[in-house]
């Protein structure tokens, strides 16, 4: 999603007709344009069918009742609302969900899967876009994208996390670069700043971390 | 003596210090042994699980492996909520079929049988032999602190993985800090998101929910909010001065381990368990401690029973000065005469149909 887009797009998202039957945008009580629901293409219906079985989840399940987008601490930060990306799923729009921030957003605490009364695993569903939106190309929230592969290189590369790396390296490519310095200064006095373990057998992590790169592309 | 495979964690020796020295003080007091899993890695957290799914399963499941072979028949102990779960959510993986733990093996390549179970701070502290030692060996007791226990998400959630007492009101921090003579409040925050690594990658969601928190804690009446997470510890502790400075709110409420709170009931100092290296001031949970055996205070009914008591002595008193004037009105009479008596009496009969 570009930046210019914002404006527009939550447009479509406040006007939309709750029951997601047709897609609209409305200008002053004036309907402009409505999303031709016919032009959806077969490739990405199949792509959302992959998606939802990876997932483990039956779209058709949701009844758009909204008590998983109630209860999400994250909901007024996001772009769509967690019920909002299933309804964009059911009807076929990929593309809108991949580019989505809300997958991005998702602080993963799983309150959505636990309310959900058709017990759908929403949470698990918002993974696997962002694990899909990585996968091809995506990248609607760099900053949490950076954050992941900053992560998973110190992983690989000491076998454990070293805390204090990752967030100074994290500031230096983000840009925030004086993000948490004010807490640095306790952090070093109460001992928290020790340089992180590294581990024994690294090989060890580093081709298991490959053999599961390879295992994911097989299937 | 319970024995568990040990798995720190990497925030076990930085954000988290406080907790592994509470572990490491309260662990021997409880009966219970600890013995690291040699050269055990990163569990992947998040940041594995976001970005692919296979890499998220095998990473744990390597240190389980190595527990398996070097501590068999233990069950791993994971401190951290997040390697809980992350741990929990390979072991539950492996042993859902024979396809899963084969993915898992061609993975990770080495011998492995999904036989060990994973536990958290709550499972650790919650058995019985546990609550016993705790109660046999504690030497000082909390008196009148009022306590917001506060779970977050990995503890509870996913359900089916964390298999709380309850998701939406779990009570095992509540019996623990009951034990210890705390307080504990009813509060609606207890299993909310502390905003998790968000505070790193969008702060201003982060420091709402954080604010959200602690906000809650404070209005039902808390003096203290007591996690087990050290991300969730993080959030609160060390960004209460940002949450003041953001929102102009004026929280200052200490945020503690409960591994702590039992440390120090245990008669831990300070720096044994981890006090001195708060972000907000902590020691001061050190001052408020009694000692065990003395005596309990006031409960609500023995209040009432006191105050019931004291209003029947009361009126009991006054009934027995009554009756000593008119004894004395009597004998006052008596001196005067019979003959005045006899009408002193009829007035007063009056008075008491009047």
């Amino acid at each position: 999603m570009r930046d210019g887009d914002v404006a527009p797009r939550m447009r479509i998202r406040s006007s939309r007709d709750l029951t997601g039957s047709v897609e609209k945008i409305v200008e002053k009580g004036v309907i402009v344009q409505a999303d031709d629901l016919s032009k959806i293409k077969d490739s990405d219906r199949e792509a959302i069918a992959e998606l939802a079985q990876r997932a483990g989840v039956n779209l058709k399940d949701c009844y758009q009742c909204g008590k998983c987008s109630a209860g999400c601490p994250m909901g007024e930060f996001m772009d769509l609302l967690p019920r909002q990306v299933i309804r964009d799923l059911q009807l076929g729009f990929l593309e809108d969900v991949l580019n989505a921030k809300t997958p991005w957003i998702c602080a993963g605490c799983n309150v959505c899967s636990c309310r959900c009364p058709q017990e759908i695993d929403v949470a698990t569903l918002m993974q696997e876009v962002r694990r899909t939106s990585k996968a091809t190309g995506h990248q609607p929230y760099p900053e949490a994208d950076k954050f992941d592969d900053i992560f998973i290189g110190n992983v690989r590369k000491f076998g454990t996390s070293h805390e204090v790396g990752l967030a100074m390296k994290f500031n230096m490519s983000s840009g925030h670069l004086f993000q948490d310095v004010g807490n640095s200064t306790k952090m070093l006095k109460h001992g928290m700043l020790k340089k992180g373990r590294n581990i024994e057998h690294i090989d060890e992590v580093q081709k298991l971390m490959d053999r599961a790169l390879k295992e994911s592309e097989e299937k | 003596m319970t024995k568990y495979a040990y798995f720190p964690g990497c925030s076990a020796h930085s954000t988290g210090i406080s907790q592994t020295i509470s572990v490491d003080y309260i662990a021997p007091r409880l009966d219970i042994e600890l013995t690291e899993i040699p050269d055990w890695s990163c569990c992947g957290t998040s940041a594995v699980k976001l970005t692919n799914m296979d890499m998220a399963l095998a990473l744990p499941a390597r240190s389980l492996a190595i527990s398996e072979r070097e501590l068999p028949g233990q069950d791993v102990f994971a401190p951290c909520a997040g390697c809980f779960q992350s741990l929990k959510t390979s072991a539950e993986f492996s042993k859902e079929s024979d396809e899963n733990l084969a993915k898992i093996k061609r993975m990770i390549d080495m011998p492995y049988e999904a036989s060990v179970d994973v536990v958290n701070v709550l499972d650790v502290l919650n058995t019985d032999e546990a609550k016993e030692a705790l109660k046999a060996n504690m030497k000082y007791r909390l008196q009148g602190i009022k306590v917001a226990c506060y779970y977050g998400c990995a503890l509870v959630r996913p359900e089916k993985i964390c298999d709380p007492d309850s998701v939406e009101n779990p009570q095992v921090m509540e019996n623990l800090v009951k034990i210890i003579g705390g307080d504990p409040i009813d509060w609606p925050f207890k299993v909310e998101c502390c905003g998790a690594s968000n505070h790193i990658t969008i702060p201003e969601a982060g420091k709402k929910l954080s604010k959200n928190i602690i906000e809650n804690a404070v209005d039902n009446g808390a003096d203290i909010i007591v996690t087990a997470c050290p991300l969730c510890w993080m959030n609160l502790d060390m960004r209460e001065d940002e949450i003041n400075k953001k929102f102009g709110t004026n929280f200052d409420i200490p945020v503690y381990y409960i591994t702590e709170l039992l440390g120090a009931a245990l008669g831990g100092n300070a720096t044994e368990i981890g006090l001195d290296r708060h972000f907000r001031p902590a020691e001061g949970l050190l001052t408020k401690l009694v000692d065990k055996d003395a005596p309990l205070p006031e409960t609500e009914e023995e209040k009432k029973a006191r105050l019931r008591k004291e209003a029947a002595a009361k009126k009991a008193a006054e009934k027995k000065a009554a009756k000593a004037a008119e004894v004395a009105e009597g004998a006052d009479a008596d001196a005067d005469g019979a003959a005045d008596a006899a009408p002193a009496t009829a007035d007063k009969k009056d008075e008491v149909k009047a």
